[in-house]
């Protein structure tokens, strides 16, 4: 059985379902168990003791049974009047808040004709809810979201990308943590689909990349099902969560994120489940070593996901930035090994309640270090992963990343 | 008011087997039970404490705590064999 906080209820159904047993006994307990004295907790747990005890002997409840309602109606009859339209998505449950383009058949199909894939290939269940990602469905999506045609097979990789293991999209989509997939879109396919790897890459103004964005998220939303204040349990969200999609510069003077995920001829689109963007201004360091220390001292932040469970860590660098770094004999690896070795953080600055847990969760780093040590923000300088996009300007920007996550790069496959 | 066929975007049902759980015991009185610290901040003091209670007041023989270090990964799959030598489990989510 399941004891559950009461906010996690419909998540915890989902999870249920998804192994097979909606009917899972549930028992909801006050929210939140985290940030309290333990003794404080136990009133209230020893008072739903009786309950458990009742739901442990009682015969094993029948399943929901969902004959008959598995069964979706492949057409709708919507309005065509776009305010109408809107009032009708919402009523379904869909959207993201901002207008949506009505997924018509004939849309659709032009949308899954470019793909060159059949319109049954289901590319994989979905988390939490764990319906197929059918090529149709994917379409409907990237066409609701305002994609071209042309743009499907980026999407298409995108959504390849998410159901990789590594990135752990169950965990990305119904956290309480602000983590979403960024879709880092490289090689060839930029420049040819029209991409903005150049100013305000991460910020409005592109088709491209805002729809492409856009469609990853309402994917995860309609087809997975991660409803916001539901079963996607963010605490506050981030504003990438409409759309996160960004593009590396083809003329980087480092070695491309591209060359080294091994991106294929084609394009690629790499993954990363990062927080928000945080700004490194750095208009005064001339050096390497200077603006590096700039850099290292940003990516180490107490608050995020990385400092106790590890894994990997973005930083994009502006072209002015990677410039001054080159100009100082840096390379890529020599860049990651620096950081590697500079971006660490005072214990002291840890509270005793939290070091407790990050001992516990990751005692390779945690447990050696004296109470006034210094950790790593990476274990290793492969977990810095490096890209060089963005405009004229003295910023660079580093993505802390949810912790239980990893990159995954998927080459897109234009017919 | 003006209507228009419109795709359904929301993919194929999932085609989850059904789990089929095993009978459930007459009394809790000798039982061995499971519980799950799943990493998150209390969990174990909230599941230790439920036990605690399930045995002093309906006589579980045994509480056997089981862990994963990271609530947002899967538990290791030792940690799910062993929950195939406990009578009954009791695992959790929430914050």
């Amino acid at each position: 059985m399941l004891v559950c906080t009461k906010p996690f209820l419909p998540l915890a159904t989902a999870i249920a379902r998804q192994e097979g047993y909606e009917a899972l006994p549930v028992v909801t307990l006050p929210h939140p168990i985290g940030g309290r004295e333990p003794g404080d907790l136990d009133e209230a747990v020893l008072g739903v003791v009786d309950g458990i005890a009742a739901l442990l002997l009682a015969d094993p409840a029948s399943d929901v049974d969902r004959a008959g309602s598995t069964e979706r109606t492949a057409l709708h009859d919507a309005p065509t009047d776009p305010s109408a339209f809107l009032e009708f998505a919402g009523a379904q449950g869909w959207g993201d808040g901002l207008p949506l383009i009505p997924p018509t058949a004939g849309l659709v199909d032009a949308a899954v004709l470019a793909t060159g894939l059949d319109p049954d290939l289901d590319l994989g269940p979905v988390p939490p809810d764990h319906r197929g990602a059918t090529v149709r469905a994917v379409a409907a999506n990237a066409v609701m979201a305002g994609c071209t045609p042309v743009l499907l097979p980026v999407v298409i990789a995108a959504v390849r990308a998410a159901l990789q293991p590594e990135l752990n999209l169950q965990g990305l989509t119904t956290t309480t943590h602000p983590v979403t997939p960024l879709v880092i879109v490289h090689g060839s396919v930029v420049d040819e689909l029209g991409f903005n790897a150049g100013p305000n890459t991460l910020g409005q103004g592109n088709r491209a990349n805002a729809t492409v964005g856009r469609a990853l998220r309402l994917v995860l939303q309609h087809i997975g099902g991660a409803r916001p204040g539901e079963t996607d349990r963010a605490t506050h969200g981030s504003p990438g969560k409409y759309s996160y999609c960004m593009a590396e510069r083809a003329d980087s003077p480092l070695e491309t994120l591209h060359t080294r995920r091994g991106g294929g001829p084609g394009g690629a689109v790499t993954l990363v489940g990062g927080e928000g963007p945080h700004n490194v201004n750095d208009h005064g360091s001339t050096d390497g070593p200077g603006l590096l220390r700039n850099i290292a001292g940003t990516m180490a932040t107490l608050g995020c996901n990385n400092v106790y469970l590890r894994s990997e860590m973005l930083l994009v660098l502006s072209p002015e930035h990677a410039a001054t770094l080159v100009a100082d004999g840096f390379d890529r690896e020599s860049v990651a090994a620096h950081l590697h070795e500079h971006a660490r953080v005072d214990v002291r600055g840890i509270s005793a309640g939290n070091l407790e847990r990050f001992r516990r969760i990751s005692p390779h780093l945690f447990d050696a270090v004296p109470d006034d040590g210094l950790v790593p923000m990476l274990d290793r300088p492969e977990d810095l992963l490096v890209v060089v996009a963005g405009g004229p300007g003295k910023h660079s920007v580093v993505v802390p990343t949810f912790g239980a996550t990893r990159a995954v790069t998927v080459d897109v496959e234009r017919s | 008011m003006n209507t228009q066929p419109i795709v359904d975007p929301l993919g194929d049902e999932p085609v989850t087997e059904q789990f089929r759980p095993v009978p459930r015991p007459a009394t809790l009185e000798g039982l061995r039970l499971g519980v799950l610290d799943n990493g998150k901040p209390n969990a174990a003091h909230v599941v230790a404490t439920a036990g605690a209670g399930l045995r002093r007041r309906f006589g579980v023989a045994e509480v056997m705590p089981a862990g994963k270090a990271v609530a947002s990964r899967p538990a290791p799959d030792e940690v799910l064999t062993g929950f195939r030598g406990f009578d009954a489990a009791i695992v959790g989510v929430g914050d």
